[in-house]
């Protein structure tokens, strides 16, 4: 069992955050390595190091105030160690008990979780119908995901297999991952692609089998001018359309109804009768050929011509097979 | 669920100690061991075992008072009162920094309520939180995720409160909602019940007195919602609910009929948005599934919405006359929505 271990990562912990000063290797190695010498105990000691790092406890390094110059000494600051105060009132507690319900990701709701623990609102009881608010869910199924946002806080390059939009062969990737960032509902990896030298975002929904960090931590720094929002906003294709304009029957297409900002009714419609209504749609839902489509004769796209050149290709294409099984 | 939370390890353990702590710390009064357990989401057999290597560690001197003190038989002993009392700790009263990952984990998911916000109180509370906690983060640590800006549809939030209101005072409800499989939006005054949800899908449970039956209504398709001043009638107790996973509201007396569509690689997604029989896998990656049907006019939509990627393969089994009635006024559909673009080119 690990308690021998637990204990040990404990008590060097406890020393470096109530110790007033460095403490020395030496010191150490006799309080809490007794049975342990030389090259063991340099090894046990940077491995246990390490674990409380990863853990987030900041271990300093200094220089021992002596005689000897060269010693070198290991403490916590207990400003750096501990959480900044802070408190939340009833309504912020509120908001933070909400934030553990929005990652739909395994690793991010977890830490989400552990987070709000730290900030004490763990099994406070909070009123969350005051507040009027739609719960959002942010769902990161790429299996990528994780690999890309531990690399970025880490500063590591990333191996991966890509293929774009328009390219059919996978390629090689290696990046400085600069930040994960989503837009209009899609996950980027916003970066410095090495080998084309050039900033570059990657659609982590394309990105093909496992994603792997290599290489050193601290690798690479991004340039303090860059925002990866800026950058996915600039690089990444445009959302379907900023703004739809659709005819649709009157007494029909409720669906994008609902979704419409204006609408101006009894308009002429392509087949020359005056029952549509014009609905103007800015924030279009997910898959809006799919759900004009669906309404068949009763719904007609005006703007953009990509959405109807898109819609009306589907529909030849359909009737193309129609036609073809009907002989 | 993170290796922090449960694994044996000893890293897992000292991160699970290192919160643990504070926690205990911050209490007003001591804690018993099943509210710790829940509180910080582990196992009161793990807690208690986390708690007995506590027990062994302390200041550097090796003298007893040194060790954290840890009240281990209230905990174990048969007649313990299982509540956690422990001393000597005082170094270790205050929460860790959050790592990296823990703070853009929670800013970010506070950045991406912020967009769910109806009201601008909600708003400036949500701002508020973001604040403190970038603060308490520290150098900006989350600003390499963003969750971008997503608008979210924020009438729900008000029709969701119309009908709590309702519900709370026993007052009726005009509806305006809309069933998709026949496009058909229609108002009816409801004796609202109960707010339930199913499988993230909130349902609107109630008397609806236009078919004078239990319907269960879906709020994402309840369009608008007033509360009207009469109060609900006290419905005839059917003793039976509505069927909530059914397509609510339908009027549905009928099983059904099962057609089999073969769908295109491009619309396999169908067979796992709906639930599909007896799935077949196709050489071209498709798939061909069985799809109960209660409405043709939902069939139709269904196959629009795919086009081309979805092929009708047959409806009933035997019923060939069925099977080209649909076929016959599915191609008039098909033709007719291309039609508008053909006309107008």
């Amino acid at each position: 069992m690990a308690a021998g271990k637990t204990e040990r990562l404990m008590n060097l912990l406890i020393m470096l955050l109530v110790q007033r000063g460095n403490v020395s290797k030496e010191r150490i190695r006799e309080v809490l390595y007794p049975s342990s010498h030389g090259e063991a105990f340099e090894k046990m000691f940077e491995r246990d190091k390490e674990e409380l790092r990863s853990l987030g406890v900041p271990i300093e390094t200094g220089v021992i105030d002596s005689f000897f110059e060269d010693e070198i000494g290991y403490r916590i600051s207990p400003e750096q160690f501990a959480l900044p105060p802070i408190t939340l009132e009833a309504d912020e507690l509120a908001v933070v008990a909400l934030a553990t319900k929005v990652w739909e990701n395994a690793s991010m709701a977890e830490a989400t979780a552990e987070a709000v623990r730290k900030l004490n609102a763990a099994g406070l009881q909070t009123d969350v119908s005051a507040l009027e608010i739609v719960q959002p869910r942010l769902a990161a199924e790429e299996g990528s995901f994780d690999v890309f946002v531990a690399a970025t806080q880490d500063r590591q390059v990333v191996e991966f297999d890509y293929r774009g939009s328009r390219a059919t062969e996978p390629s090689h990737r290696r990046l400085q991952p600069w930040g994960v960032v989503r837009y209009s509902g899609r996950w980027y990896a916003v970066g410095h692609d090495v080998d084309r030298d050039d900033t570059r975002i990657f659609r982590l929904s394309r990105v093909l089998g496992e994603a792997r960090a290599v290489g050193e931590v601290d690798a690479f720094e991004v340039p303090p001018e860059v925002d990866v929002r800026d950058i996915a906003r600039d690089l990444a294709p445009a959302p379907p359309t900023g703004k739809a304009v659709l005819l649709l029957r009157q007494g029909s297409g409720y669906a994008l109804r609902r979704a419409a900002d204006s609408t101006e009714p009894g308009v002429a419609g392509p087949d020359g009768s005056h029952d549509w209504d014009r609905v103007v749609l800015t924030r279009v839902p997910a898959d809006l050929v799919g759900t004009v489509l669906g309404h068949g004769p009763d719904a007609y796209v005006e703007e953009p011509e990509s959405l109807r050149r898109e819609v009306a290709s589907r529909l030849e294409k359909l009737v193309a097979r129609l036609d073809e099984v009907g002989r | 669920m993170s290796e922090r939370q449960h694994a044996s390890g000893a890293k897992g353990q000292v991160g699970r100690l290192l919160t643990l702590v504070p926690y205990l710390y911050s209490q007003e009064t001591d804690v018993r061991l099943d509210k710790a357990a829940a509180d910080l989401g582990v196992e009161e057999k793990q807690l208690v075992k986390d708690l007995q290597v506590l027990f062994m560690c302390g200041l550097p001197g090796g003298y007893p008072d040194d060790l954290i003190d840890v009240d281990i038989d209230a905990l174990t002993a048969p007649d313990g009162d299982r509540v956690i009392r422990i001393s000597n700790a005082d170094y270790l009263d205050r929460q860790l920094r959050l790592t990296p990952t823990e703070a853009t984990a929670v800013i970010v998911a506070l950045r991406a309520l912020r967009g769910g916000a109806v009201s601008a109180e909600t708003k400036e509370v949500v701002d508020r939180t973001l604040a403190k906690l970038e603060q308490a983060a520290a150098e900006g640590a989350a600003g390499s995720v963003d969750p971008g800006e997503e608008t979210i549809d924020t009438s729900l939030v008000q029709i969701h409160a119309a009908i709590a209101t309702a519900i709370d005072q026993g007052r009726q409800v005009r509806i305006d909602y809309w069933v998709p499989a026949r496009d058909e939006e229609s108002s009816r005054v409801v004796d609202p019940r109960a707010l339930v949800s199913i499988h993230d899908v909130e349902y609107l449970d109630a008397w609806c007195h236009r078919a004078e039956a239990p319907r269960s209504f879906r709020l994402d398709r309840i369009r608008g919602a007033e509360v009207l001043d009469t109060p609900v009638v006290a419905a005839p107790e059917s003793g039976e609910r509505a069927d909530l996973a059914s397509e609510a509201g339908a009027e549905r007396t009928d099983a059904g009929t099962v057609v089999r569509v073969r769908l295109a690689p491009d619309a396999r997604w169908v067979a796992e948005y709906y639930s599909v029989i007896d799935p077949v896998e196709q050489p071209d990656g498709g798939l061909e599934v069985g799809v109960r049907v209660y409405d043709q006019r939902w069939l139709t939509r269904l196959l629009m919405r795919l086009a081309p990627h979805a092929e009708l393969v047959e409806i009933d089994g035997e019923d060939r006359s069925a099977h080209a009635q649909f076929t016959g006024s599915f191609a008039t559909t098909a033709r007719q929505a291309l039609g508008l673009y053909r006309s107008n080119a």
